[in-house]
């Protein structure tokens, strides 16, 4: 090593075993993915958890030029379906929502009325629609006529 | 008032299973029994509801028969499942084989009927059907079963009998007496 000049200090680093920049790229990528993985498990490993996060974040921030984000961005809304019933019966949801049904029972069953039919929604299975206009809208499934819900919309 | 055979040996083996007389040693069934009851009991109303859903003209009707088979067919395969997972064969019972002879026999005179005619026999069959199986659900099934996975399915599955009763109940005042 060069000799120090005055008023210098000199830092050195000694490996026990010989280390390369091979092993200091293996470790960056290691990191990396361990970031990645991170971040994708605390948006729950989907590409639409990560998409609805990123869309989220982006309608939150005020973009120059462009009008401001909205005050209540559009929320998804679930309706469970089990033991016959649509829980809760009577939905209230804001103009621009998503209501998700999920069958959480034994029997295949539906949501229908006349605008908008989910078909047969299986057990386990969910369905979704998006409420534009403001109205109450009743509706049932065409397997079990006395199942009835109410989507509420303001 | 004319009652069907096929609905007296139901009734009655179902009935027989609900009292203390009955011809077997013990009255109150084992859960191997009971999944049994309940497999039969599913089945019966499969076939019926495959045969209506086939002849029947009228669309409220066969609605009914396809629903009918699509919910038995799911308790089924959830009875069939948890069975499976608890290693209990389902084990056959007077009761299960009363079941059994009463829905054939029902399914028999069914098969010689034809329009408006058949479409009352299935649905009323349907409402007595399902009457006669939720209370022995309520009396004896739900009751005597020992492991707790089988009760918990059997209480789950009781509001399927019920919306089926309403709709069986609905659907024969719509008919020609």
């Amino acid at each position: 090593m060069r000799a120090m000049k005055r008023g210098e200090i000199r830092i050195v680093v000694r490996f026990s075993a010989a280390v390369t920049w091979w092993h200091f790229a293996v470790y960056a990528l290691v990191l990396f993915v361990a970031a990645f993985c991170v971040g994708r498990y605390s948006r729950g490993f989907t590409r639409e958890a990560s998409v609805a996060a990123s869309v989220l974040t982006i309608s939150s921030r005020a973009v120059p030029g462009l009008p401001p984000p909205k005050a209540n961005p559009s929320d998804v809304i679930q309706v469970i379906i089990r033991g016959m019933e649509f829980l809760p019966a009577k939905l209230e949801i804001k103009a621009g929502d998503t209501v998700e049904w999920k069958n959480d029972d034994i029997t295949p069953h539906t949501a229908t009325c006349a605008s908008f039919d989910s078909g047969s929604i299986a057990p386990d299975e969910s369905w979704r629609h998006t409420f534009t206009a403001a109205e109450e809208i009743a509706y049932a499934c065409t397997f079990h006529p006395g199942m009835k819900g109410v989507v509420s919309v303001k | 008032m004319f009652k069907p055979i096929a609905l007296t040996l139901t009734a009655a083996a179902l009935a027989a299973v609900t009292t203390a007389r009955a011809q077997e040693s013990s009255a109150a069934p084992n859960d191997a029994q009971i999944a049994m009851i309940t497999v039969v009991a599913d089945t019966v109303d499969i076939d019926a509801g495959k045969l209506a859903a086939e002849k029947s003209k009228n669309k409220e009707v066969k609605e009914f028969a396809e629903t009918m088979v699509r919910d038995h067919t799911a308790v089924n395969a959830k009875a069939t499942a948890l069975a499976k997972k608890l290693n209990v064969t389902p084990e056959d019972s007077a009761t299960s084989k009363s079941l059994k002879s009463g829905g054939d026999a029902q399914l028999a005179k069914m098969k010689s009927l034809s329009g408006a005619e058949f479409d009352k026999a299935y649905v009323d069959n349907e409402v007595s059907y399902h009457e006669t199986v939720m209370g022995a659900l309520d009396k004896t099934l739900i009751p005597n079963a020992k492991n707790a996975e089988l009760k918990s399915l059997l209480e789950s599955a009781r509001p399927i009998f019920v919306q089926h009763l309403n709709h069986a109940k609905e659907l024969q005042k719509t008919l020609p007496k």
